[in-house]
């Protein structure tokens, strides 16, 4: 006997999105069988307000497309910009970039821990991860001057500089985010049977899929894809040096333990980046219009992120086109749901990490 | 743009299988509003070299239908979608329809796509056990008491091995710090985990061998006693040249002059100290070493010093110095080499350490009739271990709580007189508690006019050890005479000199001075060029992954095995050992006892 089909609406207002997105779920009895994804609910329309403001304003506009990758997606668009303008970045500059982005990441990973501990219902756990976030947004303030925003990026380098001082200073409050990360945030995720339960297994994406559905980020690294774009070498990265992290497992739990474990890397890659960073110049003059066409990727917390720059050699751009990593790996999103019991969508939504005010612009 | 391939419409698709053919990773794609057409750009990363993209450019005029390629690759479906949405551009042959999802592809069809995946579970990573962070050595207990449950008595042994040289030793010895942390004794009784070392140790066997490369490098190590012993055999198996000297006439430190024959008979003592030598260990006994800079010149490339701590505290009260008041430490260092040691019926040790205990049992062992021991607090406080002071009780040892000597009255004019054999009468204090001392114990103080006389034959004085080493040694030491180590390395104040044992930390266990000892071993490797690693053996069984393995534990309360142990009677005769070890169907009994916490649920 065919079952009856129920249609339940996820979201878009949910108690684990802190963000709008709206899942419709199929299901039969408690078994979700088909999902239709309906986004669109913050579209803001960056990519247009980008073609009217001038291309230097753009750099705080896309500061703001996106809260905890701000860094990253200015940096993207200014190495964007340097590459139609043939600009070369001093490499103090460089290696400052790689610096911030690395504390992007962990100040996203972290905040991804803490919702996900959330989402499970696991208060205690999301409040010591927010706790430990809280010395990395301190960095942040300390370095950029903003918690959140650190708005450091500019065209043709970095606003501002770190001195010896600021960078011991940092690597102090390191070392105690690190104890709080060895201490409970690690062993807790990765070795609580509760948090196995619900997520060792579940979620599965596996490597052809992924391939196939084009998954980007943590989501395709925890199935075994080893597509990281910091391979690339872009800003620093080849000087610092860096090898992706990858699980094969592809299940909730390698997504979350390709997370931890790049927690840790970030914490390996921020000192390395100051203590390697030569003396010079952190900003160098940029004259004219950009022109022609370019595309820059970068490597977002949350996977790859593309951006189409085309100028025409006035002061705006005539086209910007930002592709975010969870655009990407809503398909992903989508194939990992089917099959699944009901209590187990927030879970698995939030697996992919969402970041639906990047993925709309 | 660099790497771009213009093509028309109608090439469109066949462009787009050429890069799925060449395994291209679809990034995304963008289009333009130029006015009368649009133009789209696909970007694809190639597989051989992620910089630069490839571009695939395609124009259509705005009222033309664009191909979709989400029947080559999925994901774009998505942005052909959003496409739709912002430019209002047609597009034609879409796979992926939201409303019936994955409804059409060229190899996948819906069922394949929707399957979940095959998977595996991994074995879990084991959990932190309570056992295994007390133990100082860093022991894997719950797999070592596993194996015993199992049977497996050579896996367990080889587990052990893995951090610790000495199982027999320890099986006998160690203080067990692991059972006091045992999360079953909330519910039910400890493990009786020392138990189960000393009964693999007598079952199984386990072959040493040195599988380093001899370095040609020499070490030179005064103190033969468990800290000196584990550098020894640790530094042997990283192919360095070992040399032991070692003042006494036999090697094993306190193992040998402070424990007594009871506890740990010395034919396993021996055993385990020929293993270390059989490894190509040289050990020098009646060699006192006066001056490192000796051992330096002699061509020795790193001293370790693990000379342990041999000097009894003075009680610091008016007539110590009388021949029949002893400190323990030359008490049982005399009993334990063989030397006759005149007690009398009555005697009295001071103290309520392992060494005071010791030295009250030794004392019955040699025919006292009467021994008690005094101790300035309560049994609450006492440093002793639990269950020897129960076995020492259950010999007839008399403790006293709460009595600190004052002075020791010679009364041999009198007793003279008398004819009878010289008394010595000691007059204590009663004593009550007070605040709490700087270590978290409470502090005894005397209580006025409580002073009483009871007199005896012998006083033992065993109120604490400190580290004796000669001043010529030119190291940096502390309080007690203790050595200054970096706590990581054990590095002391001179280059090439480390330490290891009760000389760093006043007395303590034999299992911790392993540890140190090992730890030292370590550092000297590093030291001497190597890369400080212990190789161990690995161990390739196929093991339980969840703790549901064991369902048939549940629910059942079960009670710690019992050590049989020698008759009382028996005991006192001479120095037999007095616990007798497990047989087969105990030991395996005990080890499926345990709850297995290092599993997952």
């Amino acid at each position: 006997m065919k079952m009856a089909r129920t249609v339940i609406p996820f979201g878009p207002q949910h108690p684990v999105l802190p963000e709008p997105i709206h899942l419709k779920l199929e299901l039969e009895d408690e078994k979700v069988v088909g999902v239709t994804p309906v986004i669109g609910y913050i579209h803001r329309g960056i990519e247009k307000a980008a073609e009217l403001n001038s291309f230097r304003q753009n750099v705080s506009l896309m500061d703001r497309i996106c809260g905890i990758c701000s860094f990253i997606h200015a940096l993207t668009y200014c190495q964007g910009i340097e590459a139609l303008m043939g600009v070369e970045v001093p490499p103090r500059a460089r290696f400052l970039r790689v610096f911030w982005s690395e504390l992007s990441r962990t100040h996203s990973h972290l905040l991804w821990l803490g919702l996900f501990a959330d989402a499970m219902g696991f208060e205690s756990l999301f409040m010591q991860c927010w706790r430990a976030r809280e010395i990395i947004l301190d960095i942040s303030e300390m370095t950029a001057g903003h918690r959140i925003i650190q708005s450091t990026c500019t065209i043709g380098g970095v606003k501002r500089d770190i001195d010896k001082e600021m960078s011991n200073e940092v690597n102090r409050r390191l070392l105690a985010f690190k104890g709080m990360m060895d201490k409970t945030i690690s062993p807790v995720f990765l070795h609580d049977p509760t948090i196995k339960r619900r997520i060792a297994g579940k979620g599965v994406l596996p490597k052809e899929q992924a391939e196939l559905l084009g998954a980007v980020g943590p989501v395709a690294r925890g199935s075994g894809v080893s597509i990281d774009i910091r391979q690339t070498g872009y800003a620093a990265y080849k000087e610092v040096g860096f090898e992706p992290v990858v699980e094969t497992a592809g299940d909730g739990y390698a997504r979350t333990l390709v997370r931890i474990r790049e927690v840790y890397q970030c914490l390996e890659l921020m000192p390395e980046a100051l203590s390697m960073m030569p003396d010079g110049e952190i900003l160098v003059r940029v004259d004219g219009y950009p022109e022609g066409e370019t595309v820059s990727r970068c490597e977002q917390p949350r996977g790859e992120v593309i951006y189409y720059l085309r100028g025409n050699g006035t002061n705006n751009l005539e086209r910007l086109k930002i592709r975010t990593p969870t655009f990407a790996n809503i398909p992903a999103l989508l194939v990992t749901l089917p099959g699944c019991e009901l209590a187990d969508v927030p879970v698995l939504t939030l697996l992919i990490d969402p970041c639906i005010s990047c993925t709309e612009r | 743009m660099e790497n771009e391939i213009l093509v028309e419409k109608a090439e469109l698709v066949p462009a787009v299988q050429r890069m799925l053919a060449e395994k291209a990773r679809f990034g995304t794609a963008t289009c333009l509003d130029r006015g009368d057409k649009f133009e789209i750009v696909y970007h694809f990363e190639p597989q051989e070299s992620p910089e630069p993209l490839t571009h695939i450019r395609v124009s259509i005029a705005k009222e033309d239908t664009l191909p979709s390629i989400s029947s080559i690759y999925f994901c774009a479906a998505l942005i052909e979608s959003e496409m739709q949405d912002h430019f209002d551009i047609q597009i034609s042959g879409t796979a992926f329809d939201f409303q019936r999802r994955f409804i059409r592809s060229r190899e996948s069809p819906e069922a394949e796509l929707l399957k979940p995946a095959s998977y595996e579970l991994r074995p879990p990573a084991r959990l932190p056990v309570r056992c295994g962070e007390a133990c100082p050595a860093g022991i894997d207990i719950p797999r070592y008491v596993r194996f015993i449950g199992e049977g497996k008595f050579a896996e367990a042994l080889a587990v052990i091995k893995q951090a610790l040289p000495f199982p027999g030793i320890l099986g006998r010895v160690c203080f067990a710090p692991c059972e006091n942390a045992c999360r079953q004794s909330k519910q039910e009784e400890t493990i009786a985990i020392r138990m189960l070392k000393r009964f693999v140790y007598e079952k199984a066997t386990y072959e040493e061998k040195v599988t380093a490369e001899a370095t040609h490098k020499r070490v030179a190590i005064i103190g033969s006693g468990p800290a000196g012993l584990t550098a020894a055999y640790y530094l042997a198996k990283m192919g360095h040249g070992v040399t032991i000297f070692e003042a006494l006439p036999q090697a094993g430190g306190m193992m040998r002059v402070g424990i007594p024959a009871y506890r740990l008979p010395r034919k396993i003592l021996d055993d385990e100290i020929d293993m270390v030598k059989k490894l190509g260990v040289e050990i020098r006994t009646n060699t006192r070493v006066e001056f490192l800079d000796k051992l330096f010149s002699d061509g020795y490339q790193a001293t370790l010093v693990a000379t342990g701590a041999h000097q009894e505290m003075k009680m610091g009260i008016a007539g110590e110095e009388h021949p029949k008041v002893m400190d323990c430490i030359n008490f049982l260092r005399d009993v334990n080499f063989g030397q006759p040691v005149e007690l009398g019926n009555r005697v009295v040790v001071i103290g309520g350490g392992n060494a005071a205990i010791d030295s009250a049992r030794t004392a019955l062992r040699l025919g006292a009739k009467e021994v008690s021991i005094f101790y300035r607090r309560t049994s609450a406080e006492m440093p002793a271990h639990r269950s020897e002071v129960e076995e020492a009780m259950k010999e007839g040892v008399k403790i006293e709580f709460l009595v600190a000597p004052k002075s020791v009255l010679s009364k041999s004019a009198r007793q003279a007189l008398a004819g009878g054999s010289e008394t010595i009468t000691l007059e204590s204090f009663r004593m009550k508690l007070g605040a709490p001392d700087p270590g978290g114990r409470p502090h005894p103080e005397p209580i006025e006019g409580s002073e009483f006389r009871v007199d005896f034959d012998s006083v033992i004085a065993a109120i604490g050890q400190h580290p004796e080493f000669a001043a010529q040694f030119k190291l940096k030491t502390g309080r007690e005479n203790v050595i200054v180590v970096n706590s990581r390395t054990r590095a002391t104040s001179r280059k090439g000199v480390f330490a290891a044992g009760d000389v760093i930390g006043g007395p303590a266990s034999v299992v911790e001075a392993v540890k140190t000892g090992k730890e030292a071993a370590i550092s000297i490797d590093k030291y001497l060029g190597g890369d400080g690693i212990v190789r161990v053996e690995e161990i390739k069984v196929k093991e339980p992954t969840s703790r549901h393995t064991f369902i048939e534990r549940w629910g059942r309360e079960s009670k710690q095995v019992e050590m049989p142990s020698l008759a009382i009677e028996d005991r006192l005769s001479g120095f037999d050992e007095v616990e007798l070890g497990l047989s087969e169907e105990i030991a395996i009994a005990e080890g499926q006892r345990c709850w297995r916490c290092d599993l997952e649920e």
